[in-house]
């Protein structure tokens, strides 16, 4: 009697630990655990291409290298030039959005000479200052960035990045957890050079 | 001698899911941020009427609408848009305090346009005192699709002194901007002082 007592015991834990387990299963595959990881697969796009990031499509319009900044006679410091990327940009939304999801980057030269960080954004035709975009107004933007003028930034990458998640950057190499996550990369074989 | 009322174990789990229930109850139906509860108080108006509402005297005198507004003063410069500039005219006089309408929304079919602050010399930065009525305007940039919509002619413009107002009042004029008139460039008027609109 205490034998089977004891034998039902122990079936009726390793029958909770199954279900446990059972659980455990269908949870991680409803809520997409198992899913191929998005973070390693980039698309590859080209100047005039459509990328839609988050609630906003980007296309980006030219890379630029020049002395002096477009619209501009701001002229970069000694041994430095900008390098600028200009972008059409559109908020999807119904509300005015900034696009501080969105973040464009560029790399030249080697992958150990990158630029991530938008130094300055401009509205394009007037240089006001940056507003929020709004809703389905395709909207041009220069992103400044400036950087040696020594390199040779004929195989440059513009990324297109959201900030609101992050994975490791297979773009550049950076695989920190911390970077922005990549959404699209623009290989620019020829940047055009202005004055 | 009595026995207290809930010295019985099962009353005593009887009760305390009770108040389990209610409390969880209470939590699910308390009034939250998406059903409206503490949301603005729209005061409406027709173009040329003067709203009070609790920080403002206003009143909305015109829109036009324009591909390009040249700003005047020691920075004059063109902006354009590939869109349109919707530029309202009004007249405002605070009531307690300066405040600022930089937050304004147009408001075209449920879409929400923020007023554009990039401008010098526009009203959005009004910061006249109490009782000094200014008259100037504000712009708002729009794709040009959305004033082809029938929503147009029924548009909103928003007079906000906050992003996202709380249990305030807040002006609405209704303008139609399908009949408004329309012009390349137009000069962004700059602000003048004019008659109060209430004493």
């Amino acid at each position: 009697m205490a034998r089977d007592r004891a034998r039902l015991r122990r079936r009726a834990v390793i029958a909770a630990v199954a279900g446990a387990l059972a659980l455990g299963v269908v949870l991680v595959i409803a809520l997409g655990g198992l899913d191929e990881d998005e973070g390693r697969a980039v698309e590859s796009y080209s100047l005039g291409d459509r990328i839609e990031v988050g609630d906003f499509v980007t296309v980006v319009d030219a890379v630029t290298v020049s002395r002096y900044r477009l619209g501009t006679e701001s002229e970069a410091s000694d041994g430095r030039l900008w390098l600028t990327v200009t972008a059409t940009q559109t908020n999807l939304t119904e509300a005015p959005m900034f696009l501080g999801r969105v973040r464009i980057g560029v790399n030249y030269g080697s992958a150990l000479t990158q630029a991530t960080e938008t130094t300055t954004v401009d509205r394009a035709l007037g240089g006001a200052a940056a507003a929020p975009l709004q809703p389905g107004v395709a909207t041009r933007l220069l992103y400044v960035f400036e950087i040696p003028d020594d390199i040779d930034a004929r195989d440059a990458v513009v990324g297109v990045y959201r900030t609101d998640r992050v994975y490791g950057d297979p773009v550049f190499g950076d695989t920190s957890y911390g970077s922005p996550y990549p959404v699209g990369r623009i290989a620019v074989d020829e940047i055009e050079r202005r004055a | 001698m009595s026995r207290p009322v809930l010295a019985n174990r099962p009353l005593r789990i009887l009760v305390a899911l009770a108040l389990l229930a209610v409390g969880m109850f209470a939590a699910a139906t308390a009034p939250s941020g998406d059903d409206g509860v503490p949301a603005e108080f729209l005061v409406r108006a027709e173009p040329g009427e003067v709203v009070t509402t609790r920080l403002l005297h206003s009143r909305l005198d015109g829109a036009q609408i324009a591909r390009s507004v040249t700003t005047t003063g020691w920075r004059a410069e063109q902006v354009r848009t590939t869109g349109r500039w919707v530029v309202v005219t009004l007249t405002l006089q605070t009531r307690d305090s300066s405040e600022g309408i930089s937050s304004s929304l147009l408001v075209i079919d449920g879409v929400e346009y923020s007023s554009y602050t990039g401008f010098d010399g526009d009203l959005s930065k009004y910061g006249e005192g109490p009782g000094v009525a200014q008259r100037g305007a504000i712009a708002f940039e729009v794709p040009a699709a959305a004033l082809e919509t029938s929503g147009a002619e029924h548009a909103e413009v928003r007079l906000q002194t906050q992003v996202a107002p709380k249990l305030d009042d807040v002006p609405v004029f209704t303008v139609d901007l399908a009949s408004a008139s329309r012009v390349d460039d137009l000069e962004l008027p700059e602000p003048e002082l004019v008659k109060a609109l209430a004493p």
